[in-house]
């Protein structure tokens, strides 16, 4: 791999680094430990899922299959690295507003993960109701969608707490401080 | 918003300990939405959610947090009595926080869509100064109006 190829897979994370996000994904239910992280881009959060929260199956999903190529790469090459088993982190390309995840199944996933994805849609109606059918489907019974938002609380709450025919219990921490390194 | 919400359980500054609390970014808000259902029902109307998405956002942004207030007109009157460039424009009707979201490209592709539902009810010597490069007051306000 050439030095321009690797400065074309640098991971940017969006609002908070993984390792901010340690103690608040252990907070969730334990179950199966599926998760799927919803916009996903060059994050590495979906690595860190894998490798030190024992999550057995992790599904990074993104529109730009450009990135989520990258970000397959750039696994695989990790995992060469580890006795890490590379199938347990999948990167799918996947745009909400066209189609369904196909690999994955109703209610399947304890975890899905949303840092700042539903931000981005939140200017097309069709597309932040296209995200959150799809999150809404692919969580688990007793699953939990977590969602970091720019946004105040006082627009996310209403968004989330009456959402049509969802059936699901809401816990906010208002507005805290993540470390973003 | 069309109606108050339950209430809900905030963790608040008791979460504060869950997280690194050393640091000059902003804060965020995290909510976590554990899924109670039990009916085996996971599809969600698409319609329904896109209906509730909008009356949420319009309650929010043109209702509760509306960009164009009393005093921005007030301010945008004085930044605008003379009519501005696009890149002076985009400084005078954003503050610095709101353009950390809205970059300056994505601005002018907001305006590139008003220009265009400006263009098919207002004839072309209505530009500011008939240029279209330049925004005046008026084009101004009605493009917040339009953007909220």
């Amino acid at each position: 791999m050439t030095s321009q190829e690797d400065e074309a897979i640098r991971p940017f994370e969006w609002l908070t680094s993984p390792s901010s996000l340690r103690d608040l994904l252990s907070t969730v239910p334990d179950g199966n430990k599926r998760a799927l992280h919803v916009g996903s881009g060059s994050s590495t959060v979906g690595e860190l899922l894998v490798e030190e929260l024992s999550y057995y199956q992790v599904f990074d999903v993104d529109k730009d299959g450009e990135t989520v190529d990258r970000m397959r790469k750039r696994w695989l090459r990790r995992c060469e690295q580890t006795d890490v088993d590379a199938s347990r982190l999948q990167h799918v390309t996947v745009d909400f507003t066209k189609s369904k995840i196909e690999v994955a199944e109703d209610a399947s996933f304890t975890l899905v993960l949303d840092k700042s994805t539903l931000d981005c849609t939140l200017c097309s109606d069709n597309a932040t109701a296209a995200l959150l059918v799809e999150v809404y489907r692919c969580l688990a019974a007793g699953g939990v969608y977590v969602l970091i938002s720019f946004h105040e609380k006082d627009l996310l709450l209403p968004l989330l707490q009456d959402l049509p025919g969802a059936e699901w219990q809401i816990k906010c921490h208002a507005r805290v401080h993540l470390s973003k390194n | 918003m069309s109606r108050p919400c339950a209430p809900v359980e905030e963790l608040g500054r008791n979460a504060s300990a869950v997280y690194n609390a050393s640091t000059n970014h902003p804060p965020l808000n995290v909510l976590l939405a554990q899924k109670t259902a039990t009916s085996g029902n996971h599809e969600l109307s698409v319609e329904k959610v896109r209906d509730h998405v909008h009356s949420v956002n319009d309650a929010w942004f043109q209702q509760s947090h509306p960009l164009l207030t009393r005093q921005r007109q007030q301010q945008l009157q004085s930044s605008f009595s003379v009519p501005l460039s696009l890149s002076q424009a985009y400084e005078q009707l954003f503050t610095e926080a709101e353009r950390e979201h809205l970059t300056y490209e994505y601005f002018l592709e907001d305006w590139e869509a008003f220009l265009d539902q400006w263009k098919s009810k207002n004839a072309p010597g209505d530009y500011a100064n008939g240029n279209p490069s330049l925004i005046s007051f008026e084009m101004a306000l009605e493009f917040l109006n339009e953007m909220q």
